[in-house]
């Protein structure tokens, strides 16, 4: 099977794990996934300061939230644009 | 060539027959048909499921993907490759039954079909799955000449045998998908 097709079927069954509430993110990681989904389909930037202020993810303690955008970036699903600090982030394509 | 027919025909036909090799040893029940002969329906037939997936992938071409696997299929149950004129068109009619409905659901503005920048939803192709389940059960049944037990029989063997194939592959992925995040990690 031709890589676009394999990408394709992993992405559907992504899809049903995550909807089915199996995947292996936290509720706050799921959050922070969302707000930054969310701020990226309005055509805003993920930058922390939105990521930490979004109403998904205000009242998550700073600590939670640090550690949950770590994770994501750990899991590849999230990417930072630009340098180490820039604090701007992209999603994952997958 | 490779890439477009031998490497998808090889791997969905070998998915085919392990899918097939597994349904072998689920429930299923026999029953003595309207035409007098006793006919036999899988509870839990999962090669239902690789049939959605290879049409929900590779459209009408799933058809001549899915043959070499159907008919090794054939072979592993009886043993043989000599069969009747309806062994020989059932597994024909069982491939096309996936392809038929995405393609027409497609022609009733449904198109969840595969292509470049769209990527279905997992339950819309179920749903394509379960009406290819509704034409493959009434199908046979006109083809072998079947009572209604057995197409009731077919269809939930459909059905249920295409979740659990939807519901392994889901975890073999996410196996994958840990395995390479723990890599990734160092951790052994």
């Amino acid at each position: 099977m031709e890589a676009p097709k394999l990408a394709a079927l992993r992405s559907l069954l992504h899809g049903m794990e995550r909807e089915l509430g199996l995947d292996d993110l936290s509720q706050s990681q799921r959050d922070v996934y969302y707000a930054a989904s969310l701020l990226h389909g309005a055509g805003e930037p993920i930058t922390t300061e939105l990521l930490q202020t979004h109403p998904l993810t205000r009242d998550i303690p700073r600590p939670t939230f640090f550690r949950s955008l770590k994770s994501l970036l750990d899991r590849k699903l999230m990417y930072r644009s630009g340098g180490e600090r820039s604090g701007r982030y992209v999603l994952s394509q997958d | 060539m490779w890439q477009n027919w031998i490497l998808p025909t090889l791997v969905i036909s070998h998915l085919y027959l392990a899918s097939y090799w597994v349904t072998t040893w689920a429930p299923d029940f026999t029953i003595a048909s309207d035409n007098g002969v006793f006919a036999t329906a899988s509870l839990f037939f999962m090669p239902h499921g690789v049939r959605v997936i290879a049409a929900w992938l590779y459209g009408w071409r799933s058809v001549f993907i899915l043959i070499p696997g159907t008919y090794a299929a054939h072979f592993l149950r009886v043993g043989s490759w000599s069969m009747s004129w309806a062994e020989f068109i059932g597994p024909m009619f069982g491939v096309s039954c996936a392809a038929f409905c995405f393609w027409l659901l497609a022609r009733l503005g449904a198109d969840w079909r595969l292509r470049p920048g769209f990527v279905a939803n997992w339950k819309d192709v179920l749903l394509a799955g379960s009406l290819a389940a509704v034409v493959n059960a009434v199908g046979s049944n006109l083809l072998f000449g079947n009572g209604w037990p057995v197409v009731a029989g077919y269809f939930f063997g459909d059905i249920i045998g295409m979740l659990a194939l939807f519901g392994v592959l889901m975890l073999v992925f996410r196996a994958l998908r840990m395995m390479h995040f723990r890599a990734d990690r160092g951790e052994n």
